[in-house]
């Protein structure tokens, strides 16, 4: 058993550096209380953001009177007006209407999708990381595999063979995602392992499940809940993109990128068709990064700076 | 020597890895394989026993893999029934034109993220930087269909200075590569920043400044320099967002290339160019890495060099 890793930072970088860490570089002098002040300007807006996007959304039945299927043939491509916030599309359907109800299937889409990949990666990478010898090594050359292909790509190539439908862009984005919690739970676990309070526990008889879920998981923690922020806006919009590739949610369900594809024919007559359902999702996307920058800010010090 | 022969024997290994992986796609789908291949003409049983003979379906797995690699290696990919013609010919007609799109992106996105970060890095920690930040980061985050639909809205629907669906012609060009570049200058940007905020508070810049360089000296061989190995590996790494944008761009301009390729070929269940579209995508991927990798020891000689 390696003893020599016992005075290595912890989790100095994780094991391996996400591409949003590294874009957050590491500058080892201290900022400014003005920088810091910037930054959590930077946090309130994602909250702001957020909360506009997602109020709407929660209580899509309590702010849209009607449903987002229903149409009416005497109000096509109706203009933003105060009857219809966001104006109607081809068979009448008020876009307003569509996009809060839509919010749901994007956003629980996205929720599903790290919920399912964080768990089967976490798993894999606490396997790998902990136990290693031939599994974990099989784990992460699988893992590696994975990661060779760019994220749609292999998004693409699993909804090939599922067939398009939202429970398969679910599962799609999912395994996009498998990889990257898997490397950065398997760094953390390497790390913590040898830790004192690790050795302790295993000299004092513990055994493997124990000390996987009661030392190394929380100790990994926070990395996984960086994660997790970084990748909901991900998956929020790969599951959006798919849907407007026509390989994800299938109409008539709303979903915010079959929506904005389902507008662009009509987009040189009413561009609202198109314009509204993406501009919520542009929201959502950044209000989560914002808000996971400033939350990465916080448990993880070392990447701060920018 | 050592170093590349390393880097070359990894490739090879991912390569191998990735048309295993492209390989049993086929056979993951619901059905037989010959079934999936030939679609509609799967009721003509000569084809069937013609492709049957072909893929060796009567040996076992590995004889099959070894068949079909084969095949690719002397530039058979298939046979696409759906378009009635080989798939190579297909990718031949569709790869220039997205070649073309992803040069044009990226050089967007190098020039317009070097001006963007240094900007912000001279400017560190002003209303200047937190701005510049602020629309790096949006410019990530936002949906590239619907960034590509905004644009085709304000300067092809509003102002009509550019062709709605994007031809092959110059003209053409101009939105599809400002979606695809917008998109990746956010990352470049952030990343020019943080580096060069290294490079310029690092010892020997002070030193430099000390024994009294200009300003002009000391940026471009002792700040600029020493940035350039890190905004080289973010370009690398963008590498496959750059291939995911030119799937979700050429769609929305209607134009032609191998990620639109793609998705109609995943649409129309054409299965043999979904495999080889796959299959040259990652395989382009994981040699631009390769790429950067060998670009390293000659831009840090302290790299590999030993």
């Amino acid at each position: 058993m390696p003893t020599d890793r016992m005075d290595e930072p912890l989790l100095a970088a994780g094991g391996v550096v996400p591409l949003d860490v590294a874009v957050a570089g590491t500058e080892d002098e201290p900022t400014s209380s003005r920088a810091a002040l910037l930054r959590q300007g930077n946090f309130v807006v994602g909250v702001i953001l957020l909360a506009i996007v997602v109020i709407p959304v929660l209580l899509a039945p309590v702010v849209s009177a009607v449903g987002p299927d229903v149409q009416n043939p005497t109000a096509t491509f109706l203009g933003p007006s105060p009857s219809h916030l966001m104006g109607t599309d081809q068979y009448g359907r008020d876009i307003w209407a569509r996009v809060v109800y839509g919010g749901r299937y994007t956003i629980g889409a996205s929720i599903a999708v790290v919920i399912l990949g964080g768990i089967v990666g976490t798993v894999l990478g606490l396997v790998a990381g902990y136990v290693r010898g031939a599994v974990g090594f099989t784990i992460m050359r699988g893992v590696d595999l994975l990661l060779a292909f760019p994220g749609i790509l292999l998004a693409l190539g699993v909804t090939a063979i599922l067939g398009p439908s939202l429970v398969n862009a679910v599962i799609a984005v999912a395994i996009v995602a498998v990889p990257l919690y898997a490397r950065i739970v398997e760094g953390a676990a390497r790390e913590i392992r040898n830790l004192p309070y690790v050795r302790a526990a295993r000299a004092l008889g513990a055994g493997s499940g124990h000390i996987i879920f009661r030392h190394v998981l929380p100790g990994a923690l926070p990395a996984i809940v960086v994660q997790t922020t970084v990748y909901l806006g991900i998956a929020a919009l790969w599951i959006a993109s798919l849907g407007f590739l026509g390989l994800g949610v299938q109409p008539p369900t709303p979903e915010w990128g079959q929506m904005v594809s389902d507008g662009q024919a009509s987009l040189s007559i009413a561009w609202w068709v198109a314009v509204f359902p993406g501009a919520f999702l542009a929201a959502f996307v950044v209000g989560v990064s914002l808000v996971g920058d400033a939350l990465r800010d916080r448990l993880n010090p070392t990447a701060a700076g920018t | 020597m050592v170093y590349v022969g390393k880097r070359l024997l990894a490739l090879v290994v991912l390569l191998i890895g990735i048309s295993i992986l492209v390989f049993l796609m086929l056979q993951l789908i619901p059905g037989s394989p010959v079934t999936a291949l030939l679609g509609q003409s799967a009721t003509n049983p000569a084809a069937v026993a013609r492709l049957n003979a072909e893929l060796g379906l009567n040996k076992s797995l590995p004889v099959q893999f070894w068949l079909w690699l084969k095949g690719v290696l002397h530039g058979n990919l298939g046979y696409s029934y759906q378009n009635q013609q080989p798939v190579s010919a297909l990718i031949g007609q569709n790869l220039p034109s997205t070649l073309e799109l992803a040069g044009a992106g990226l050089l967007i996105s190098i020039v317009g993220g070097i001006v963007l970060g240094a900007v912000a890095a001279v400017r560190r920690d002003t209303a200047t930087d937190s701005v510049s930040m602020g629309i790096a980061m949006t410019l990530v985050a936002l949906p590239s269909f619907w960034l590509g639909l905004i644009l085709i809205l304000l300067f092809a629907v509003v102002l009509p200075w550019f062709p709605v669906v994007g031809g092959t012609s110059l003209r053409g060009l101009v939105l599809p590569a400002l979606t695809l570049g917008l998109g990746l200058l956010g990352i470049t940007g952030r990343f020019v920043r943080s580096s060069l905020l290294e490079a310029m508070h690092s010892s020997h810049v002070v030193a430099a400044r000390a024994k009294g360089l200009n300003s002009r000296t000391v940026f471009l061989k002792h700040i600029a320099r020493n940035a350039v190995l890190p905004v080289i590996t973010v370009i690398g790494l963008q590498v496959g967002a750059l291939l995911s944008g030119t799937v979700l761009v050429e769609v929305v301009f209607s134009r032609p290339g191998i990620g639109r390729l793609l998705v109609q070929s995943i649409l129309s269940k054409d299965y043999a160019t979904v495999q080889a579209t796959v299959l040259i995508i990652a395989a382009f991927y994981a040699i631009t890495n390769l790429v950067v990798d060998l670009l390293y020891p000659l831009l840090d000689p302290r790299i590999g060099g030993t």
